[in-house]
């Protein structure tokens, strides 16, 4: 099965370290750490499955890409890769404004961040079977309807030609 | 004398890990004090985003080391600057987590030299 490929963006290098310790802990993630969008951005060619991203990324590098800017462009390049906001606004209205940019989920810093980064790549390796799983049921379901329809129309032409009988014989 | 940190997250984030609670604690001993002379240099140029950003990188630091007063003074700090209201508290303000900063960081280079 293939390591899910994590990429950190905090320009805060205890914050980046600490989750990225975090998270090896937990499974065995290929993980590459950012302190600024930039670098991110230069890197997203690796098409990595997750990207927990700061939003205010301009403490080190003054004029550095923000957050907001840089999950946009995360979602032009690699639409597939999910990317999980971090910030330490609790603000519902933030929160909102990250998932209306694409964003899969939004987590406020603090102690229990590193619970919830854990808790959201479970949850979008989850999402992400659910979604595999309901494009081959949505296969399938064609593929035995088309099946059904088939027999149905071969039934229909047998029966008009008179090779197969109307009556099925037990009434 | 009432502690001012209180290190039972940071404890179970790193499994009770000695090494990596030093790393840890060292990481924010070094970070901090830069922080506050750039916030110092902000208030000065009243640069006040400058100085919200600041503040706002060290709120969680403050969190991790349980330092649950300096976290309510830099929250205010921070709240205050992207706000640019009670502008005139941010001097005390500062100097108050200046002093909490101390007084954290005295308590946690005890705790590394018990380790």
């Amino acid at each position: 099965m293939a390591k899910t490929s994590i990429f950190i963006v905090d320009d805060d290098p205890i914050q980046l370290d600490m989750l990225q310790d975090h998270l090896k802990k937990q499974s065995n993630y290929d993980i590459i750490a950012f302190s600024t969008g930039e670098d991110c951005l230069k890197n997203m060619h690796l098409k990595p499955n997750i990207v927990f991203l700061d939003y205010y990324l301009n403490s080190v590098v003054k004029d550095a890409m923000d957050g907001l800017d840089v999950l946009q462009e995360i979602k032009k390049v690699s639409p597939e890769t999910d990317v999980v906001m971090l910030s330490g606004q609790d603000k519902i209205d933030v929160a909102v404004e990250v998932m209306k940019y694409g964003a899969f989920d939004y987590i406020v810093k603090g102690e229990s961040a590193f619970y919830r980064a854990e808790k959201a790549v479970f949850n979008i390796y989850r999402y992400s079977k659910l979604k595999k799983n309901a494009a081959t049921y949505k296969k399938l379901t064609f593929i035995f309807g088309l099946a059904f329809l088939i027999v149905l129309i071969v039934i229909i032409v047998l029966q008009q030609k008179g090779l197969i009988s109307k009556n099925p014989g037990w009434v | 004398m009432e502690k001012s940190t209180d290190l039972t997250f940071l404890k179970s984030f790193t499994g009770g890990d000695k090494a990596k609670m030093s790393k840890y604690i060292n990481m924010v001993l070094n970070a901090g004090p830069t922080q506050i002379q750039l916030m110092q240099t902000h208030l000065q140029n009243k640069d006040w985003p400058q100085l919200r950003t600041a503040a706002h990188s060290l709120k969680p630091q403050m969190s991790y080391m349980g330092a649950k007063k300096a976290e309510e003074v830099i929250k205010a700090i921070e709240n205050n600057a992207r706000e640019q209201v009670n502008l005139e508290n941010i001097p005390a303000q500062l100097t108050e987590f200046e002093h909490l900063f101390g007084q954290a960081s005295e308590e946690l280079k005890q705790e590394i030299q018990n380790f």
